[in-house]
C-alpha cells in the first residue's frame, strides 16, 4: 500500500474514532439530560396538611421527564404519603405521584418519573407537593422560608434519534467553550506532530 | 531504532493519545487526592487522614504502601504546574457535580502521561528481551493493557515495569539491579511477593547470594516501613486493602485452595526445563488467580506481560486465552458499579453516568440474577484455569 493511502486510512480512522467517542456514543445511550434546577438548601420547610407548595418552572430543553425534590424525613420516623402533581400552564394536573415516608431518607433527592411531557424548551409548568402528614415539623422538603420556593431539579429525554444527535451535538459545543482553549489545542496539536511523525517515519 | 520500530511506536502513541483524555475512572482521582497532600509537606498520610478526616471532603482511607504515597506525590507536585489552578478544586470537589468539571480531559491525560512512558517503556523491554517484533506489537496494541492502564487509569502499571524489568535485569546477569528492581516493586504494591519465589529461583545460586538477594529484595518495603510501624493509623488503612486476605478466601474443607496450587506451580516451576519456565509459571498463577480471587480488574495487569509472552510463543491452543479474557470482561461488566462501565466516558459527557449499566438491565428487564451469573462466570474461569494450566503443562 502506497504511504499516502496508509496515512489517509490512518487520518479517516482517528477521526471517525473521536467522531464515534465524542457524538455517536452519547447520542445513542443517553437518552435523559439534566436541565433547569433549584438547589438552594437554604431552609426546610414543613411538610404537612397545613402547608403544601406550588413551585413554577419554566424549561430550557424539550420533553421534560423528571421533576426532583429535596425531601427530608428526621431519623426516617414518618411513614405519611407525598403527593407530587405536575400542572400544566392553566394549572391543570397533567402528572400525578404518590410515594410515601418509608422511600424518604434523611435527606434525600426523590425523583418522580413520568412517561415524558411533550413540551418546548421554555413552557411553563408548576410543581404542586402536599402530604397527609398531620404533623407539623416532622416532614420537610428544602427551599426558601421568605418565598415559600421548594428546591428542584428536572430532566428532559431526547425523544428521537434526530433530536438525540442534535441534544449532544450541543452538549459537546457547550463542553467544548467551558474547556481550557489551550488544553484542547495542545491535544490537537500532539496527534498533529504525531500523525506528521507517522508520515515521515512511513 | 529501525523504520518500522520507529512506526510500530509512534502508532503506539497516537492511539494511546486518542483514548487518554476520554477514559476515567474516580480511583484517578480518590488516589490524585491523598496524592496532593504531599505538596503541601505532609510526610504521613496515614495519620493526617486518620486525624483529618471530619473536615476533608473525601474521607476514605489512604489504603497503599509509604513509598506509592511519596513516589506519586513527588509526580503529582512535579506535574501540577502543568495541570492549572482549576486542577485543585476537581480534586477536592466530591459533591454532586463532580465528574462535571470539563476539564477532566486534561488532568487525566496528564495524569497519566507518567503511565503512558513505563507502558512504552515495558513494551520496549519486552521487544528486546524477546527479539520478536510480534511481542511488541501484541504489548502495544492489546486492548486488555489498554483498557487497564488508560481506561482504569491505576498506578499498577508502575510495579508491573518494575517486575518485568527485574527480570530482564536477572537475564542480563545483572543480579543486584534485579533484585533492587523487584525490590522497589514490591515496596509499591505488596503483590509482586507473589513473583519472588520465582525469580530467586530461576537460576542457581549459593546460600550467602541467596540470601543477599532476599535481603535486597526486601530491603525497600522493609526502609520504607520502619517509620509507620508503630502507629496504629497505617495498620487501619492498609490491612483495610486485603490481599492476602483475598487470595485466602477460596477454601475446599476449609482449606484455601490458591496456596495449594501456588506450591503446585512452584515444584512444577522448579522441576521444569523448558526456557520460559518463569513466564509460563506466572501465567499459571494468573489463570488460577482469576478464577479463585475477587479480584479487582487492574490486578491483571500484573501478569499481563507474562500472559503475553506465552501468548506469543504457544504453538496451539490458540483460542484459549482470548476466549479466557472474554470470560474476564463480561465477569467486569457485570459489577453492581456504574463506574466500571458507562462512567468511564464522563469525561466525554457526565450524563453517561445515569445510562443504565449492563447488570441494572439485566436486573430490571430479565429474569436472572446478575450476581448468580457473575458467580456462575467465576466458576467457569475456575475451571478454564484448571484446564489451561493441564494443557499448557502439557505444551512443549
Amino acid at each position: 500500500m502506497q504511504k499516502k493511502n496508509k496515512i489517509l486510512i490512518l487520518i479517516v480512522s482517528e477521526t471517525l474514532f473521536l467522531i464515534f467517542i465524542l457524538v455517536i456514543l452519547p447520542s445513542l445511550f443517553i437518552k435523559e439530560r439534566p436541565g433547569i434546577s433549584q438547589t438552594s438548601f437554604q431552609n426546610t420547610l414543613s411538610l404537612d396538611t397545613k402547608n403544601s407548595y406550588t413551585q413554577e418552572i419554566i424549561t430550557d430543553k424539550s420533553n421534560l421527564q423528571t421533576v426532583s425534590v429535596l425531601l427530608k424525613n428526621p431519623a426516617l420516623q414518618n411513614t405519611s404519603h407525598v403527593n407530587i402533581e405536575l400542572l400544566d400552564n392553566n394549572k391543570n394536573i397533567i402528572r400525578s405521584l404518590t410515594t410515601s415516608g418509608v422511600s424518604i431518607a434523611d435527606p434525600s433527592w426523590i425523583s418522580f418519573k413520568f412517561p415524558f411531557v411533550p413540551s418546548k424548551s421554555g413552557d411553563k409548568f408548576f410543581i404542586k407537593l402536599t402530604s397527609d402528614n398531620p404533623k407539623t415539623d416532622t416532614l420537610f422538603v428544602y427551599g426558601n422560608l421568605k418565598d415559600k420556593s421548594i428546591d428542584y431539579k428536572t430532566t428532559y429525554t431526547s425523544g428521537s434519534i434526530k433530536s438525540s444527535f442534535k441534544n449532544t451535538i450541543m452538549e459537546q459545543i457547550n463542553l467544548f467553550h467551558q474547556r481550557n482553549l489551550v488544553h484542547v489545542s495542545l491535544f490537537i496539536i500532539i496527534l498533529i506532530i504525531l500523525n506528521i511523525l507517522l508520515l515521515i517515519s512511513l | 531504532m529501525s523504520k518500522s520500530e520507529k512506526c510500530i511506536l509512534i502508532l503506539a502513541i497516537i492511539v494511546r493519545f486518542l483514548i487518554m483524555p476520554f477514559f476515567y475512572h474516580p480511583d484517578m482521582k480518590t488516589q490524585n487526592f491523598h496524592f496532593q497532600f504531599f505538596s503541601k509537606g505532609i510526610f504521613n498520610i496515614y495519620d493526617y487522614v486518620a486525624k483529618n478526616k471530619s473536615s476533608l471532603p473525601y474521607q476514605d482511607t489512604f489504603n497503599y504502601l509509604p513509598l506509592t504515597y511519596y513516589t506519586f506525590g513527588v509526580t503529582q507536585t512535579l506535574t501540577k504546574p502543568f495541570l492549572g489552578k482549576d486542577f485543585n478544586l476537581w480534586i477536592n470537589n466530591w459533591g454532586e457535580n463532580q465528574n462535571s468539571d470539563p476539564n477532566i480531559p486534561f488532568y487525566i491525560t496528564l495524569l497519566k502521561i507518567p503511565y503512558l512512558l513505563l507502558d512504552l517503556s515495558l513494551g520496549w523491554f519486552l521487544y528486546k528481551q524477546y527479539k520478536s517484533k510480534k511481542i511488541l506489537m501484541l504489548w502495544y496494541f492489546n486492548p486488555i493493557s489498554l483498557y487497564l492502564i488508560y481506561v482504569l487509569g491505576n498506578f499498577d502499571i508502575l510495579p508491573t515495569f518494575l517486575t518485568f524489568l527485574s527480570f530482564y535485569l536477572l537475564k542480563k546477569e545483572k543480579t543486584n539491579w534485579a533484585y533492587l528492581s523487584i525490590g522497589i516493586a514490591i515496596a509499591l504494591k505488596i503483590y509482586p511477593i507473589l513473583f519472588l519465589p520465582f525469580l530467586m529461583f530461576y537460576k542457581k545460586e549459593k546460600v550467602l547470594s541467596f540470601i543477599k538477594n532476599g535481603l535486597i529484595s526486601l530491603a525497600p518495603l522493609v526502609i520504607s516501613l520502619i517509620p509507620f510501624i508503630f502507629q496504629k493509623s497505617f495498620y487501619d488503612a492498609f490491612l483495610g486493602s486485603g490481599l492476602t486476605q483475598k487470595l485466602l478466601e477460596f477454601r475446599i474443607q476449609n482449606i484455601p485452595i490458591f496456596p495449594v496450587f501456588y506450591i503446585l506451580i512452584f515444584i512444577h516451576f522448579i522441576i521444569s526445563k523448558s526456557k520460559l519456565k518463569f513466564e509460563k509459571s506466572i501465567f499459571f498463577i494468573f489463570l488460577i488467580f482469576i478464577g479463585m480471587v475477587n479480584f479487582h480488574p487492574q490486578w491483571i495487569l500484573w501478569f499481563l506481560p507474562f500472559v503475553l509472552v506465552t501468548f506469543n510463543n504457544q504453538t496451539k491452543f490458540y483460542i484459549f486465552l482470548p476466549l479466557f479474557f472474554v470470560l474476564v470482561f463480561v465477569y467486569i461488566l457485570l459489577f453492581n458499579d456504574s463506574y466500571l462501565f458507562w462512567g468511564h466516558l464522563i469525561p466525554v459527557d457526565p450524563n453517561f453516568l445515569s445510562v443504565t449499566s449492563p447488570f441494572q438491565i439485566i436486573k430490571l428487564k430479565t429474569h436472572f440474577d446478575p450476581v448468580n451469573i457473575q458467580n456462575n462466570i467465576h466458576s467457569i474461569l475456575f475451571l478454564s484455569g484448571i484446564l489451561g494450566i493441564i494443557l499448557y503443562a502439557k505444551e512443549k
